[in-house]
């Protein structure tokens, strides 16, 4: 019977194109517009790394000598000091401390290659395992290279790309600044969504080119204030880089992960010991408040969520409607004019059921090609937003395939909600006044 | 087969009361051909769409193969349609984008057939009607006697016990209408009922009963046709 | 206006597609009215004034480089060879850029240890700050040479002379905002003497709400990427632009980073704005194609359907225009209804709509314009099918049943 109401719904289609084509072409449009927008919001709060995001935690401490903001809200730094001292602990599983800094890259030799400025990531070993980072040449470095502030360094795929045309570049030398760093692992595609791991500004800015150890940056006194989310409530005794790593600024990002309740109470007991201890020599002068905050809530914390993306969903939702709406109007137009066939089909003994039936698959088939033509426009729409949103990353224009389901089901869906009263209607209609004038 | 008993219809709208059909008592039994005949709204097509159960009656007792059918739902009414009755219209009603096939085959789509059983009532009721080797063609390519024969075939490919016809001849010329009249005669000879509207009182004459309807009023001539004629 | 209660009548009768077209217009029109509102608000934040010359600005980052010796001297170099260069009005170190979207933040306090009176952001700079960024002096003096200190990194710290906007003299001292000059404001424990007071500078975030609440101190920073602001005569910028490489880059650890006009670091401080402003006007046109395409249907569906009634009012005397007038005022009673119900639901929901979407609630004036607007829209919309309709031949009526 299905087959039969499909084969009528083709029909339908065929004697009013035009209608038809109106009605998908409305479908399309308020489907390509809301998902879209719904897309970029959508890969916004995706979790950036399902796999772990539940057992990753940063951590936050109360090293102030006032309320930072309302309520129990803290710096997502810490102090150099405290680096070192979480750093000692073996309870995670894996720990990571993140700075960045700018630098100069440059090939060793080769002139043709022009040098750029890069964003450098320095990290700690674990950073590698903890964020389960593909490789594809080498490995991240060691925790002795990472003690031994050794001069080597992890670039991305696109960085080996541009400096060493791709090869398997490990072993290989680059200048870093005025040094020579030697590559120590390459990475495969990485562009976790947020890039949760950095900076609330960041969350969705371009991927990290290269990776140095963090002792590095420490040793070679590596710093570039524009990348550092500083904050230095009580000022360092001096200028020096020296001052600044005893001094109270926080300025280092500190990641940790644990695996189980247990393992994450004990450090939790471990820092708020550390807070105890450094409060009798003189520092947390507060109180001992010390955060693990889960990255889930970390990211809502930081509404890493932009506003306007959550606006352009509501406004492109509304554009659907308005769609819709439209779409309702030429719906009953459609049914209007079918109205003789309706009174036919009910007079050789179609139940009203019979007619819903026949008329929701007509709308399936129209809501599903406009599904379809939607989601060709939303491809496009996410183009032209990948082109807006240039200073984005470009992972958030782009469906997964539970979004590209998603569209299409949508449209079907929406076209056969607001399709619900013309098609009642229809079946409602007196069969008798409409047989003897056709 | 079909009675009714002290049947009524009245259209209320807008505070107005419109009695379009009088209390009347009608049977009519299996295997009979009535004519009905009247003026224009007189209330003909009403009696007939009350008859094929697309319209309520308002008042009294309409009894289909001895069953009430004022208790029926909507989806027992359309099977009854489907089963029992076949409709013929003045203007044929067939559906353009389909072939005289799919339109032959359209209330037995309703039904519970197979492939092979709709099959072979399509093709029997298009070589009843002697349109079997066009069956692929288009309704717009028939002329109006053909077109008429298709919308035949339709109503009795369901093999119903009614035929109701509202001005089948309406729209054909008289050569036309005569064969339309044989073909519905040579059905009624088979066994079907037939309740036909006509305007044509030489036509009506050819039923084996005649009711006519006047301001709402149904009255029977059960004898001398000729008077009429 | 006599056609105004048939006009009535026949919606009660035939509701649902007038209903669903107000509906429509309801919705287009409350996000019209909306987007066009932020549009606009974002407009008039992308057009504050920074409160420099922006259009003969320009900026300069480079290194100073340890290698090649000290550091101060190195700075010294740049600016002179920046200055030299031929259409240049004066040259400035600065520690950040206004509107780079990094830079110092901090709170000012008028007695230290005490609550914050304000806060806002801080620039370091030398003498030449108000010449080469060409600020307006509203009040006090420009910092004299001997007033310049140099720092390598956290100049924020040190006591210095300062000067202040006038938006920041006008929070910190309502009553009378040249009061402050010459008292001295706290940051970082240190005292900071208010010397001068400069009509406007905006610091380093554009969305931030102090961001007209600025410092500049007289404390110049050498850091390792260095940043100078540049003022050019007028239309000298693209051949500054072109010299300064050459001038800056006189030895081989020498590094440019980026050399542009101001108005390029001002575009990108907004390009979230100008994105979403992009957004929002795609969103405003798609809407108002579709809004147009559903009267037009609308109007073509109810005409098709009456077309014979429209034929009986022409055979009974009817003039064209009267038709014309009659699917006309039909169109504008539902526009009306549905902005209506727009004005309405906008009234009801808008503080549930603020809260949401963190906008603000559109003035009463965009409401009337946008109402009046789309009632027009619908007119346009509808004038077409309209002036079909009205050729339709009374004999339509006598033709066929």
């Amino acid at each position: 019977m299905y087959s039969y109401y499909f084969k009528l719904a083709l029909l339908s289609l065929r004697k009013t194109p035009l209608l038809s084509l109106l009605m998908v072409i409305m479908i399309a449009i308020g489907i390509g517009a809301t998902m879209t927008t719904y897309t970029v919001s959508y890969m916004m709060s995706q979790d950036p790394i399902p796999n772990k995001s539940a057992n990753l935690y940063q951590v936050q401490l109360d090293s102030l000598d006032y309320e930072f903001a309302d309520g129990d809200t803290l710096p997502i730094t810490i102090s150099y000091q405290d680096v070192q001292a979480l750093l000692k602990s073996d309870i995670p599983k894996n720990h990571v401390a993140l700075s960045a800094i700018q630098e100069e890259i440059r090939h060793i030799n080769n002139k043709d290659i022009e040098p750029r400025s890069l964003e450098v990531r320095s990290t700690t070993s674990d950073f590698f395992n903890m964020f389960e980072v593909p490789f594809l040449f080498g490995a991240g470095w060691s925790e002795q290279d990472g003690k031994d502030a050794a001069q080597v360094a992890v670039l991305s795929k696109e960085t080996n790309t541009w400096l060493f045309n791709g090869e398997n570049s490990v072993g290989k030398t680059f200048y870093f600044g005025k040094d020579t760093y030697r590559v120590i692992g390459v990475l495969d595609d990485w562009n976790p969504l947020p890039k949760f791991y950095a900076l609330q500004n960041e969350a969705f800015k371009k991927p990290n080119g290269i990776f140095i150890p963090f002792n590095t940056q420490i040793q070679n006194e590596l710093l570039t204030l524009k990348l550092m989310n500083n904050y230095c409530w009580k000022e360092p005794d001096d200028q020096s880089f020296a001052s600044l790593l005893v001094s109270e600024c926080m300025w280092v990002v500190f990641w940790v992960e644990l695996s189980n309740k247990k393992s994450h109470d004990e450090y939790q007991t471990f820092i708020d010991n550390h807070a105890k201890e450094q409060q009798s020599l003189g520092r947390f002068p507060r109180r001992i408040f010390n955060k693990l905050l889960p990255l889930k809530q970390y990211l809502i914390v930081e509404e890493i969520i932009s506003d306007d993306s959550k606006l352009a969903v509501w406004l492109a939702a509304l554009f659907l409607l308005v769609c819709l709406l439209n779409c309702m109007s030429l719906m009953i137009a459609k049914f209007d004019a079918k109205s003789g066939e309706i009174g036919l089909r009910r007079a050789v003994g179609a139940s009203q059921q019979d007619i819903v039936k026949q008329f929701a698959i007509e709308l399936s088939v129209i809501g599903f090609v406009g599904g379809l033509l939607g989601l060709l426009l939303a491809k496009l729409g996410l183009i032209a937003a990948a082109n807006t949103y240039h200073y984005l990353h470009s992972g958030l224009m782009q469906m997964n395939t539970q979004l590209t389901l998603g569209t299409v089901l949508l449209a079907v869906i929406s076209s056969l909600v607001f399709g619900l009263y013309p098609i009642i209607k229809a079946s409602y209609m007196q069969p008798s006044s409409q047989l003897k004038s056709l | 087969m079909l009675k009714m008993k002290s049947l009524s219809k009245a259209f209320v709208t807008d505070a107005i009361k419109t009695q379009a059909l009088h209390p009347f008592d009608l049977t009519i039994e299996q295997g009979e051909f009535v004519s009905i005949i009247g003026p224009s709204g007189s209330g003909k097509t009403t009696f007939l769409n009350i008859a094929g159960l697309l319209e309520e009656h308002s008042d009294g007792l309409y009894e289909l193969d001895e069953q009430n059918v004022a208790q029926f739902t909507d989806k027992k009414k359309s099977a009854y349609r489907n089963e029992k009755i076949g409709f013929v219209f003045q203007s044929f009603n067939l559906i353009p984008e389909l072939n005289l096939y799919d339109n032959v085959d359209m209330p037995l789509r309703y039904r519970k057939f197979n492939r092979d059983e709709r099959h072979k009532r399509i093709m029997q009721a298009l070589e009843q009607v002697g349109l079997a080797g066009r069956k692929s063609h288009y309704p717009t390519q028939l002329s109006g006697g053909q077109q008429q024969r298709v919308a035949i075939a339709r109503a009795i490919a369901g093999t119903p016990s009614v035929i109701l016809a509202d001005e089948p001849t309406g729209n054909l010329d008289s050569k036309m209408a005569e064969g339309i009249m044989s073909l519905l005669k040579d059905i009624n000879a088979a066994g079907t009922s037939i309740i036909m509207v006509t305007h044509d009182n030489e036509q009506a004459a050819q039923a084996n009963r005649i009711v006519q309807i006047k301001d709402g009023h149904l009255s029977e001539y059960t004898h001398n046709k000729k008077a009429i004629a | 206006m006599r056609d105004f209660l048939p006009i009535v009548k026949t919606f009660k009768k035939k509701k649902t597609t007038p209903i669903l077209l107000a509906f429509q217009i309801a919705v287009t029109f409350m996000v019209l009215v909306n987007a066009i509102y932020m549009i606009s608000e974002r407009n008039d934040l992308i057009a504050s004034p920074v409160g420099v010359d922006i259009k003969n600005t320009l900026t300069v980052i480079t290194n100073l480089s340890d290698e090649h010796g000290d550091l101060i001297n190195q700075l010294e170099d740049d600016l002179l060879a920046l200055k030299n260069i031929h259409g240049v009005i004066n040259a400035a170190p600065m520690t950040a850029l206004p509107l780079e979207g990094w830079g110092a933040y901090i709170e000012f306090k008028l007695v230290p240890d005490e609550e914050y009176v304000a806060f806002g952001g801080y620039f370091g700079s030398n003498e030449d700050v108000i010449d080469a960024l060409g600020l307006t002096l509203v009040a006090g003096e420009n910092f004299s040479p001997s007033d310049i200190q140099t720092a390598e990194r956290d100049g924020i710290y040190k006591p210095a002379k300062i000067l202040i906007t006038r938006a920041l003299a006008e929070k910190i001292s309502p009553d009378n905002w040249r009061d402050i000059l010459g008292k001295n404001i706290y940051f970082y424990k240190e005292p900071h003497e208010v010397i001068g007071i400069i009509e406007r500078l905006q610091n380093a975030w554009s969305s931030w709400s102090a961001v007209e609440y600025t410092v500049i101190s007289s404390v110049r920073e050498s850091n390792h990427s260095q940043r100078y602001i540049v003022r050019v005569e007028p239309d000298q910028m693209d051949y500054v632009i072109k010299a300064i490489p050459e001038a800056l880059l006189t030895h081989a650890y020498k590094r440019i980073e980026t050399i542009e006009p101001l108005s390029e670091v001002k575009k990108r401080s907004y390009q979230e704005d100008l994105a979403t402003n992009q957004l929002l006007t795609s969103v405003c046109i798609g809407l108002t194609i579709i809004t147009l395409f559903g009267i037009l249907g609308q109007a073509k569906f109810t005409i098709n359907r009456r077309i014979k009634h429209i034929g009986t009012r022409r055979a009974l005397g009817a003039s064209k225009s009267q038709v014309v007038r009659y699917f006309m005022l039909e169109n504008a009673i539902i526009s009306t209804i549905g902005v209506v119900i727009g004005i309405l639901t906008a009234i009801i929901l808008n503080n549930q709509f603020v809260e949401l979407l963190a906008i603000t609630p559109v003035p009463l004036n965009f409401l009337l314009f946008g109402a009046i607007a789309i009632v027009l829209l619908g007119q346009i919309a509808v004038a077409y099918p309209v002036s079909q309709a009205a050729k339709v031949s009374p004999a339509i009526t006598t033709r066929g049943a």
